[in-house]
């Protein structure tokens, strides 16, 4: 049997490296929408690379979550704590990269503003998932790499909050998720 | 050309990677058996030879059955990585598996490191005064002769490294009748800042049992012990500050004087405790509200985009909203309804749109696209 420690060090390889090579597809869609050096059918190929990339990686995220809860009690850390919290914020951020490029379509590209609003989310998704691949460093290493950046947060302090007002954040954020799905008007395909 | 240079900065770029180097934060103080780490420290291809000089040394000839033992081991000599860390083990085989002394019918009182395990990770600042870890022991409760061996595991010139000791051989002998003897016992290890406490222990034929313990390596107090159902008790004084306390139990009777070796009380500083389900609840508050940020931003944008086209806002209504409307009847517009210049039939009208919206658009949408008056 193996141990929920390696499967999750194996499912967290595998959604770090799609994940790296979804922004970096994503920011060379971004460059040639800006310079047009590439060709627009260099941009397609790459487009559609991050959007697999990106699919994969969020199919990935639940393993490595499940099998990080196996590994380790989050009740007695902390640090365990903010990699739970990171691993909701991650995985919300990563389901809006996946659906900002579903619903925009490949002709985003076209429109800087919608190109830069979606490599933002694509990187803000990326930095959540390096922090928490440098918290699980610094669990098993000691160390990360990110210490080498100077304000690299180490996450010793968790927030204290109860279960009420856990609850009843919860109920708020789900309300907002359930208004901006069923009431804010639909968004469409950018057509060229 | 391109192709070429892009493979050989690939390959290159492999070269570059550095030689692993284990687990150089440790892995924690714990029970483990001696294949614990040899997949990087053992590898031939990850690792390099330890120099360290390991020596064994026990503070009697002999132990007696379910008798006190204090075992040290002290490792010289050893390459030190930047951190300085290194770990040490002490083993009763080397098979890989089930090879703890206590697998072999010890019992571990304490590692000195503030536990109770028999692998223990220590800060070394100078290779040459090395490091030693004392292990008190209590003896199988079968006599005979037993091995001990003594690993250490390290860093060192970016590689790890490791090193295993010959077996060292402990003889645990018959008990004399009469001597004083500690009964199996979970020994105190660790303990919350600023609270005394209360020590059972199950000793028997002694007539006097004493605690001595001390601070670091400063003087030795003693505080005598009361007996009371058939357990000795003594109360460990508080400790106020993070100080390394240690403490040993004397047994004594008319004949025999035996001692444990020290045992070595760590301080929890106060645990942190989280409610497991409030963070999970917490978890999905940021996952939804990330989400629900991402979904609004989007659909805000996809709107504004097409609005940017010049579109009508009658026309970004979805096809199912636009569906409620009442169609109205057929009603013919006065002639004086179209402002002035534009036509019907003016080919910049869109296909599709209806008169009305011509009326009320279309001038908007000719100054929008076509720049200017009708």
């Amino acid at each position: 049997m193996i141990a929920a420690a390696t499967m999750h060090a194996f499912s967290t390889e595998m959604l770090v490296g799609s994940m790296t090579f979804s922004v970096v597809a994503t920011i060379l869609c971004l460059g040639e929408s800006m310079f047009e050096k590439l060709g627009e059918r260099a941009q397609r190929g790459l487009d559609h690379a991050a959007y697999f990339a990106a699919i994969f990686s969020l199919c990935c995220i639940p393993v490595v979550a499940l099998t990080g809860n196996a590994a380790g009690d989050a009740s007695s850390s902390p640090v365990l704590v903010n990699k739970m919290l990171l691993s909701g914020l991650c995985l919300g951020l990563w389901i809006g990269v996946v659906h900002g490029r579903r619903t925009w379509g490949p002709e985003m590209w076209s429109n800087r503003k919608m190109s830069l609003v979606h490599t933002v989310i694509v990187c803000s998704g990326y930095t959540t998932a390096a922090m928490l691949g440098s918290i699980g460093s610094v669990i098993t290493r000691g160390e990360t790499v990110g210490d080498l950046f100077g304000i690299w947060p180490h996450f010793d302090n968790a927030p204290a909050i109860s279960f009420g007002v856990s609850m009843v954040l919860s109920l708020l954020s789900l309300t907002a998720l359930m208004v901006v799905i069923f009431v804010q008007p639909k968004g469409e395909k950018v057509e060229s | 050309m391109r192709r070429a240079l892009l493979l050989t900065s690939l390959m290159l770029l492999v070269l570059c990677v550095p030689p692993l180097s284990a687990n150089p934060g440790g892995t924690g103080d714990a029970n483990r058996d001696a294949a614990c780490g040899g997949s990087c420290h053992g590898d031939p291809g990850l690792s390099e030879p330890s120099s360290a000089i390991l020596a064994f040394s026990t503070d009697r000839e002999t132990a007696y059955v379910g008798g006190p033992i204090s075992v040290s081991v002290t490792v010289t000599e050893m390459e030190l990585s930047s951190r300085g860390l290194v770990g040490v083990f002490l083993l009763s085989d080397t098979h890989g598996v089930a090879d703890t002394p206590q697998d072999a019918g010890w019992t571990i009182l304490s590692n000195g490191e503030g536990g109770a395990t028999n692998y223990a990770e220590t800060h070394v600042l100078d290779a040459e005064s090395g490091v030693t870890i004392t292990w008190s022991l209590l003896a199988p409760s079968d006599e005979g002769t037993y091995d001990f061996y003594t690993a250490v595991h390290h860093g060192g010139d970016g590689s790890a490294r490791m090193k295993i000791s010959d077996a060292n051989t402990v003889t645990v002998g018959p008990v004399p009748e009469n001597l004083p003897q500690m009964l199996p016992w979970d020994a105190m290890t660790s303990r919350s800042l600023g609270e005394s406490s209360e020590l059972s222990m199950p000793v028997v034929n002694a007539t006097t049992v004493t605690l001595e313990y001390r601070i670091g390596d400063g003087p030795i107090a003693s505080i005598n012990a009361t007996l009371s159902n058939d357990a000795w008790t003594v109360t460990l004084p508080a400790a106020l500050s993070d100080i390394s306390l240690s403490y040993r139990v004397i047994m004594s009777n008319d004949e025999f004087t035996e001692t444990t070796g020290w045992i070595v009380v760590s301080n929890e500083i106060e645990g942190y405790s989280a409610d497991i389900f409030a963070v999970r609840l917490q978890s999905l508050a940021l996952m939804f509200g990330s989400l629900a940020l991402c979904i609004s931003i989007q659909r805000r944008m996809s709107r504004s985009s097409k609005k940017s086209l010049g579109e009508p806002e009658a026309a970004l209504i979805s096809a199912d909203q636009t569906s409620m409307i009442t169609p109205m009847p057929a009603m013919a517009l006065p002639p004086d309804a179209v402002a002035p210049g534009l036509a019907f039939d003016d080919p910049r009208r869109p296909a599709g749109w209806t008169d009305e919206q011509w009326v009320h658009y279309g001038p908007d949408h000719i100054k929008q696209n076509y720049g200017g008056g009708f």
